[in-house]
């Protein structure tokens, strides 16, 4: 403890000094093992309020940090008086609670705390001698069960654990003699309110959208699935940035092992912090060699709670407006949440639409440039004279020109996503209808290769996911090159590369290409919907404790004639 | 589920593959050149011929349980001659492989690569083969599962668009050469199942080895359904085939698809699945071999080893000098050395293995009794 003292001693006495010296540590001879601030960690709270202070003061820098507020007061218990003050971050905390709920009852004088007679655990009567039982008295019981009309109040005694519940709101109690603290719930600070979903919208389905705090997203996965089974555990990820995230399940339906191997992943971050889901799913993502994403993000809370209920786990990252689903097949990136809510015969409409973008998105500017170098026979001789004709005066190979207008595009695309929203229709208008119309006047490029990129463009909005949106639009470039080169055969060689390589990839052990291969029988996980009333089984290689979804017959008023 | 074992379907597939891969060559071509018009009925005869073969070999598979015939050549003849057959299967295996890749690698040159050479294109089939080995064996064999269906597909497709072309007639006459060419020398003819010699060693990688027999018939009936199909179409169409064809006989047929004004000429579509169906081959082929030399010579299956046996099946594909000579190759020497290892050497140990085995039992029986 003496080393701790003098060490804040040092430090406070280092604050006060005013010779600014700034001078780089060597860093051949710097270690980076043992930082100063390490010297601080796994402590636990002293005794002695005093020695706390300190340590508080130079753990929170609070006569640097203005939000770090220390209020020192006395309690009155029992007539006596303890010496304590309270830990709080302005801006965080509901003050009014912080004032009604922990320094008034403690501070001024009540019948709480000025009864000075003694807690009665039992009594009885021997020989007409009555026998009283007393509990002896214990400062930290009187507080905690008469002096604190808090709801949430937890005994803590590791810094470690307090430093964490302070930045997120909490307000800390520290008394004089006990060698631990009242962590009080007093979180309050100002939050976007729940809004629409704008990056995924439906037409039929809940609007309802996730917002940056943790615990509105768990409540409204909450309210959503009501369910006593539904399990919400809080971890902590990032070493310097302790982010909580929260990883969300059905305990009676979700494979356990599933939900150790989620929780093990994010308990095994060795990371000092995560700024995003994004960075979350790249860091627990199974196969790191490939653009192909394993976790879907959503910022959906019907479709995150429609995952849970088949018997995936959601994690929740705090400060994100997207949580992530796990496992995934590659089927669920082709899916959306409107498939569910309206008719299974439109849904299977769009989702062959849908599918049919994915080739298209992967494929076209490929195929096109393999069938106008290698396959011109493939198409009508009309249409093959009229694109050779439209590319005549055109000055680059056809290489040169699909790529240049493929680059033109996401160019396009970037800037009309980092332009402020209102000019973002004027990107594109400027970018695609006006650039586009004069590139082909220029005979910069034929007319017939602005109608495929366009088709290739649009295709890719299809795709409901951003991320295997981005991961098609990587890959088409690599077609395009083996297009050019071999025609259908450079082709066929990326494909068949590209489905073995799929059929190698797992999420969280699921097989990529689950339902289909390895080939399972349940029609109900097909790609194309069953009718709702045929959807009796959840997925088998999600390997759920109940497999059952609905009964045989599910519609039982249809029996009611019977 | 044991995802390093296989499904039924993916074992099936994993042998109909073979099939599939000499149909889109020139084995209907050498079959019709062979019976003449009674090919069809050749191919049924063969067909109930490979039924009939695949149930004896079940038969005689049966007392080792989940054993396949690199054991049943240990438990007869001891290491060495476990060793003396998986040799014998692994060059067997890359000299049919590096010839097929040959004949259908001078195809897809002739048809739109006439100014590359032989070997880049040879190469590039080689080089994917190395690289989905190095993804895995498993991830082979799943994705040659997904791609059966659109290839069994294409030429379901392709036989039906040829329907308006045929011409009944050429049928006849039913018995075509006569008699004693479409069964007695037609029997020969049963090489086009050759691919029948995988199902030797599948056993132990099934999930359940009692899907054995599920996994012979399925794949002998949809081998025999697309050979008797393929057929068919191209003996209603050609008046006249023989094995000297310079172009695949399948590829020759669909030339002459027409899919109304705007789809005159399909062909490529067709050679694009084809491309398909000969990269799986090859994958499955390298896998095949990888699993024998595990298996019976101890080599521990390392990239060095993928390249090694690539090399080899590049170099056998370079020794042909014309088309004359692959044809030959294709048509008569694997006919000959098909029929050899797969038919006959293999029965052979499978009949010993089972006769020694029987032998066993009825010495243990007696000791027992005797007891």
């Amino acid at each position: 403890m003496k080393s701790v003292l003098d060490y804040i001693k040092s430090l406070i006495s280092d604050n006060n000094n005013n010779n600014y010296q700034f001078i780089l540590p060597n860093k051949e001879n710097y270690s980076y093992t043992t930082q100063p601030e390490d010297l601080l960690k796994n402590k636990k709270v002293f005794s002695n309020l005093d020695v706390n202070l300190e340590y508080v003061n130079s753990r929170f820098n609070s006569l640097l940090n203005s939000d770090i507020k220390i209020r020192e007061f006395v309690i009155n218990v029992k007539s006596k008086q303890f010496k304590a003050f309270i830990l709080y971050v302005d801006g965080m905390v509901d003050k009014d609670s912080i004032n009604d709920s922990v320094l008034k009852p403690l501070m001024l004088r009540n019948r709480a705390n000025q009864y000075d007679g003694n807690q009665i655990i039992s009594e009885a009567v021997a020989n007409n001698i009555m026998v009283r039982k007393i509990k002896k008295f214990s400062i930290v019981d009187y507080i905690f069960d008469n002096l604190l009309p808090q709801n949430d109040v937890e005994k803590v005694n590791s810094f470690d654990k307090i430093s964490e519940d302070v930045v997120s709101g909490n307000c800390i109690l520290f008394v004089d003699t006990v060698n631990f603290v009242f962590d009080i719930d007093t979180k309050k600070f100002d939050k976007r309110s729940i809004a629409e979903a704008k990056n995924e919208p439906v037409i039929m389905g809940s609007q309802e959208a996730f917002v940056e705090n943790l615990r509105t997203n768990t409540s409204m996965i909450r309210r959503n699935l009501c369910n006593e089974n539904l399990v919400i555990e809080k971890l902590t990820v990032g070493k310097t940035d302790k982010n909580q995230c929260a990883v969300c399940y059905l305990k009676n339906i979700a494979n356990s092992d599933l939900v150790a191997e989620v929780k093990y992943r994010l308990n095994n971050l060795d990371v000092e912090y995560i700024n995003s889901i994004g960075e979350l799913q790249q860091l627990i993502k199974d196969d790191i060699g490939t653009t192909v994403p394993e976790t879907i993000s959503t910022e959906r809370v019907d479709k995150a709670t429609a995952h849970i209920l088949e018997g995936r786990v959601v994690v929740i990252f705090n400060g994100v407006p997207y949580v992530l689903i796990m496992p995934v097949t590659m089927l669920d990136f082709l899916s959306s949440p409107e498939d569910t809510n309206i008719n299974p015969v439109f849904a299977n409409l769009l989702k062959v639409i849908r599918a049919i973008s994915f080739f298209i998105t992967l494929l076209l500017p490929g195929l096109y440039i393999a069938i106008t170098t290698y396959h011109g026979e493939l198409i009508p001789t009309g249409l093959l004279f009229s694109i050779i004709a439209s590319r005549a005066k055109v000055p680059f190979m056809v290489i040169v020109e699909i790529i240049l207008m493929e680059v033109s595009f996401e160019i396009i695309r970037e800037a009309g996503v980092r332009v402020p929203s209102p000019l973002g229709s004027t990107v594109g208008i400027v970018g695609a209808l006006i650039l586009g119309q004069a590139a082909v006047q220029a005979d910069i490029v034929s007319p017939i290769l602005i109608i495929n990129i366009a088709i290739t463009a649009i295709t890719s909005f299809a795709i409901p996911d951003y991320n295997f949106s981005f991961h098609l639009r990587i890959n088409r470039f690599l077609f395009i090159v083996l297009g050019f080169l071999a025609g259908f055969f450079g082709i066929a060689i990326g494909l068949f590369i590209y489905l073995v390589k799929l059929c190698s990839l797992k999420s969280f052990g699921v097989s990529y290409l689950a339902p289909y291969s390895p080939f399972t029988k349940n029609k109900s996980t097909s790609y194309l919907l069953e009718p709702i009333w045929k959807r009796e089984k959840r997925a088998d290689f999600l390997a759920t404790q109940k497999s059952q979804i609905q009964n045989h017959i599910s519609m039982k008023w249809r029996k009611k004639g019977d | 589920m044991n995802e390093q074992k296989l499904n039924y379907l993916q074992a099936s597939f994993l042998v109909i593959i073979v099939t599939v891969t000499h149909l889109v060559l020139n084995l209907p071509n050498a079959l019709i050149s062979s019976t003449g018009s009674a090919s069809i009925i050749n191919v049924i005869y063969i067909s109930i011929l490979s039924i009939i073969m695949f149930l004896l070999v079940k038969k005689l598979l049966t007392p080792f349980e989940s054993n396949n015939i690199l054991y049943v050549a240990e438990y007869i003849g001891g290491k060495a001659l476990k060793k003396f057959l998986a040799l014998l299967y692994i060059f067997h295996f890359i000299f049919i492989t590096g010839i097929l890749l040959r004949s259908f690698a001078e195809t897809l040159i002739f048809i739109y690569f006439p100014q590359s050479s032989t070997w880049t294109v040879l190469l590039s089939f080689l080089l994917v083969a190395i690289i989905a080995n190095k993804i895995g064996a498993i991830n082979i064999i799943k994705a040659n599962a997904i791609l059966m269906v659109p290839i069994l597909s294409a030429i379901i497709i392709t036989a039906i668009s040829l329907v308006g072309k045929f011409e009944i007639n050429r049928l006849f006459p039913i018995m075509g050469y006569g008699f004693k060419e479409t069964f007695i020398n037609g029997t020969t003819n049963i090489y086009a199942f050759s691919g029948v010699v995988y199902i030797y060693f599948l056993k132990p990688y099934l999930n359940n080895y009692k899907d054995f027999s599920k996994v012979g018939f399925i794949s002998i009936a949809i081998s025999s359904i697309y050979l008797l199909l393929t057929v068919s179409a191209l003996l209603m169409m050609f008046p006249f085939l023989t094995a000297d064809n310079q172009a695949m006989s399948v590829y020759l047929s669909t030339r002459i698809i027409e899919y109304g004004k705007f789809m005159q000429r399909t062909d490529a579509i067709y050679m694009f699945v084809w491309i398909f169906i000969f990269f799986s081959y090859l994958s499955v082929i390298l896998v095949y071999i990888s699993q024998i030399s595990k298996e019976s010579l101890q080599i521990n299956i390392s990239s060095f080893f993928i390249y090694l046996i690539s090399f080899f099946i590049f170099i056998v594909s370079i020794i042909p000098k014309n088309s004359t000579q692959i044809r030959f190759l294709e048509t008569t020497i694997y006919k000959y050395s098909s029929l050899g290892i797969v038919f006959i050497l293999s029965l052979i140990i499978l009949l010993l293995g089972y006769l020694k085995k029987r032998r066993e039992k009825s010495i243990n029986l007696r000791k027992k009794v005797r007891l």
